[in-house]
C-alpha cells in the first residue's frame, strides 16, 4: 500500500465509522436549506430500503427515469443499481458487476431510457437497458494516442447529445472529454491536462446546456480548479465559470438552473465540507445548500464554504419532475440518499 | 390511562416527524500568514443568515458572551485566537483555533538538511520567511522529511543572549505526517569551538491528534550568549500501533523558527 492510496483507505475507514449527529430536537420550528428562489426543507430518512438487505458503500449519482422513478448507482456489487419511488420505496435493484460504478447518465433512445454507466475499475463505459441489459461497452479509447493502456484510463461521466453522440469525461485518468458517435466510433478528443484555459484538471462531470435552444454547448467540470468550464459540441473551448472554493461535481441542468453537488471546499479538505451548489441561467451562484450566502466581488463568486453540516461529500444532485433534489454522497458512512422539498 | 396513552402518542408523533438538529460548520479563519514581524490581521468568514461569531483574543473557548465579529481585526503581540460560530436553528460550531507569533531574535540565515523532494524549496529564507501556518501541506510553504536526522543550522545576526527556540510543526496524521521523536538544541561555544547541549524536547505521538500546526517552544537548560544554534531532529521512525499504518517511516513537515 503506498501512501496516496493509504491516505484514500483511511479516510474510507473514517467515513466509515462516523454517524452523522442526528438530534431529534423537540422544536418543530423548520430548517429551510438554501438561499434566494432556492430554498428547500430536508428529509434524511428519504430511502425507505432495509440497509441489510440492499447496502451502499459510495452513492455515486442518480438519475430519473420516464416513470418517474428515482435510479441511483452506489459501487456496491450487491446491487449496483438501486430504483426507488419518489417516495423513498424501493421498486427494485439490479447490477452486481460494476466495482468501480461511478457515472450515471440516462438518455432517451427513440422513446426509451437507456442508460451509461462508469465504471473506475473496469476502466469502461457500459450501456445498458433500463433493467440492466448490456447493450454497448466502450474500452479504453486508444484510438485518442494519448493510452497505452486500459488502466490509464478511468472514466467517470458521460453526457449524450440528442443525435445520440456519447461524450465520456475521463475525469480519474488524463482528463481527457472522448467523443464518439452514437454506435461507439471514436470522433475526437479534447480538454485533457495542460498549461491554459481549454485544459482540465479532474474533468469529473459533463452535461449539455441547451437552455439557449440556438447555442447547445458542453459544459465540463474541472473540479480541482474549482471552475465548470464550457466547450462547443466539437470540442472548441469557449469560457471557464470560475467557483472559487468549491470542488463541483458534475452539472446537472434542469429548467432554468444548473444544479452541482460540491464534494468538499478548498477551505477544508477531506474533512466533510460539502455543499450543493445552484446557478441561474448566467451562472451565476444563486444558492449554497449548506453553504455561505452566495456574494460576488467583480463578477467572481467569493470563495465558498460549508456553513452547516448537512452533507459530508455530495456527489451527485438529481432534479426530479417536481423539482425535489436528490443528493447522493461518497464516503459519508454509507448514507442513502436526502431528499430535498422546495419551499 | 388513555390520556397518558395519547401524550405518548403526540410525543412520539412529534419526536419522529420534528425536524433534526444540524450543527453548525466551523467558521473560515482567514490570514497570511501565522508569523508576523511588527503587526498582523486576521478575517473572520461566516456568511450564514442567522448565525454570528463570537471570538477570543486570550485562548480562552468563546462563548456568546464574547466579543461579537465584525470586521477585520489587527493584532501586534503573540496571539491565540479563538472563533465559534451560534445561531437559534442549529447547534453551536466546533471552535477555531489559531496562534499569531511574532518575530523574535534577528535571524541571518537558515540553513537546512536536504527535504525530500517532492516537498523541498529552492527559497533558501523558507524557515525565516514569516511565512506559513497553513494546514495545507502541498502549499509550498512547508520542507517534509522522511529520513532520519533533520539538521537545522540558525546563524544570527549578532552573538546575543537567548533563552529559547521555537519550530512550526504539522500535525496530518493521516496523511502520515506526526510531532517528530525529539529535538536536540545545540548552541555554539566559541571557546570550545564545538556545538554544546542546550536543550531538549521529547514528544510523544500515542494518541490520535486534531490536524494541527504545532508551533513547539523549546527552552533552553540556561540562557546562552552565542550567534549560532543547531537543532537535530529525529523525526518518528515508526508510526505507532494505534494508526493504520504502523510500523512505516512517519513524515516530518516544518515552516518557520524563531529565537528567543
Amino acid at each position: 500500500m503506498n501512501r496516496r492510496t493509504f491516505i484514500k483507505n483511511t479516510s474510507l475507514a473514517a467515513g466509515a465509522v462516523y454517524a452523522p449527529a442526528m438530534l431529534h430536537g423537540l422544536s418543530s420550528d423548520e430548517i429551510i436549506l438554501g438561499h434566494n428562489n432556492k430554498r428547500y426543507k430536508i428529509d434524511t430518512q428519504w430511502s425507505k430500503i432495509n440497509a441489510a438487505q440492499y447496502p451502499v458503500k459510495d452513492c455515486h449519482e442518480m438519475v430519473q427515469d420516464k416513470l418517474g422513478r428515482i435510479i441511483l448507482l452506489t459501487n456496491e456489487t450487491k446491487n449496483n443499481v438501486i430504483i426507488y419511488d419518489k417516495s423513498g420505496k424501493l421498486i427494485n435493484t439490479w447490477g452486481t458487476e460494476y466495482p468501480g460504478a461511478h457515472g450515471l447518465t440516462l438518455f432517451n433512445e427513440n422513446g426509451a431510457d437507456v442508460l451509461f454507466i462508469c465504471d473506475n475499475n473496469r476502466h469502461q463505459v457500459i450501456k445498458t437497458t433500463i433493467d440492466g441489459r448490456v447493450l454497448l461497452t466502450l474500452n479504453y479509447p486508444k484510438e485518442t494516442g494519448q493510452y497505452t493502456k486500459a488502466e490509464e484510463y478511468v472514466p467517470t461521466e458521460t453526457i449524450i447529445a440528442p443525435n445520440g453522440d456519447i461524450y465520456v469525461a475521463d475525469g480519474y485518468g488524463k482528463d481527457f472529454i472522448i467523443q464518439y458517435d452514437a454506435k461507439g466510433n471514436y470522433t475526437r478528443h479534447f480538454g485533457g491536462r495542460g498549461d491554459g484555459d481549454r485544459f482540465l484538471l479532474n474533468a469529473h462531470g459533463i452535461c449539455i446546456d441547451n437552455r439557449d435552444k440556438n447555442k447547445p454547448c458542453l459544459i465540463t467540470t474541472s473540479r480541482m480548479q474549482n471552475a465548470f468550464k464550457r466547450f462547443t459540441m466539437e470540442g472548441i473551448y469557449i469560457d471557464t465559470i470560475p467557483l472559487p472554493g468549491a470542488w463541483v461535481c458534475r452539472p446537472v441542468i434542469k429548467g432554468d438552473y444548473l444544479y452541482a453537488a460540491v464534494l468538499q471546499t478548498n477551505a477544508r479538505q477531506w474533512d466533510k465540507s460539502g455543499f450543493v451548489i445552484v446557478l441561474d441561467k448566467n451562472y451565476k451562484v444563486v444558492s449554497n445548500i449548506g453553504g455561505n450566502l452566495p456574494a460576488y466581488n467583480n463578477n467572481i463568486p467569493e470563495e465558498m464554504y460549508q456553513t452547516i453540516k448537512v452533507f459530508q461529500y455530495p456527489h451527485d444532485v438529481c432534479v426530479d419532475d417536481e423539482e425535489n433534489l436528490y443528493i447522493a454522497q461518497w464516503n459519508s458512512g454509507q448514507a442513502y440518499p436526502y431528499k430535498l422539498m422546495p419551499v | 390511562m388513555k390520556k397518558t396513552l395519547l401524550l405518548i402518542l403526540i410525543f412520539t408523533a412529534h419526536y419522529c416527524f420534528a425536524q433534526q438538529q444540524f450543527q453548525l460548520a466551523t467558521p473560515l479563519l482567514k490570514y497570511r500568514s501565522m508569523f508576523f514581524a511588527d503587526t498582523t490581521s486576521f478575517t473572520i468568514n461566516f456568511n450564514q443568515p442567522g448565525a454570528t461569531v463570537h471570538y477570543t483574543l486570550n485562548g480562552e473557548e468563546p462563548t456568546e458572551k464574547d466579543p461579537l465579529y465584525k470586521k477585520r481585526i489587527t493584532i501586534a503581540k503573540r496571539t491565540i485566537v479563538k472563533a465559534k460560530a451560534y445561531s437559534n436553528n442549529f447547534s453551536a460550531s466546533e471552535t477555531v483555533t489559531a496562534e499569531f507569533i511574532k518575530d523574535g531574535k534577528k535571524i541571518k540565515q537558515v540553513s537546512f538538511s536536504k527535504p525530500n523532494e517532492a516537498y523541498s524549496t529552492t527559497n533558501t529564507e523558507i524557515l525565516n520567511d514569516n511565512i506559513g501556518g497553513n494546514m495545507n501541506l502541498k502549499s509550498g510553504t512547508w520542507l517534509g522529511y522522511n529520513n532520519d536526522t533533520v539538521e537545522i543550522n540558525i546563524e544570527l545576526a549578532k552573538k546575543q543572549n537567548m533563552h529559547a527556540v521555537l519550530v512550526n510543526i504539522l500535525q496530518d496524521e493521516g496523511s502520515w505526517i506526526f510531532l517528530p521523536a525529539q529535538i536536540q538544541v545545540n548552541s555554539y561555544d566559541e571557546k570550545l569551538k564545538a556545538f554544546i547541549p542546550t536543550g531538549t524536547a521529547v514528544f510523544l505521538s500515542d494518541s490520535v491528534s486534531p490536524k494541527q500546526c504545532k508551533a513547539v517552544e523549546i527552552e533552553f537548560s540556561k540562557k546562552v550568549n552565542t550567534a549560532k544554534l543547531q537543532l537535530l531532529i529525529q523525526p518518528l521512525k515508526k508510526i505507532p500501533g494505534w494508526h493504520a499504518a504502523k510500523g512505516n517511516h512517519a513524515w516530518l513537515f516544518i515552516d518557520e523558527i524563531k529565537v528567543y
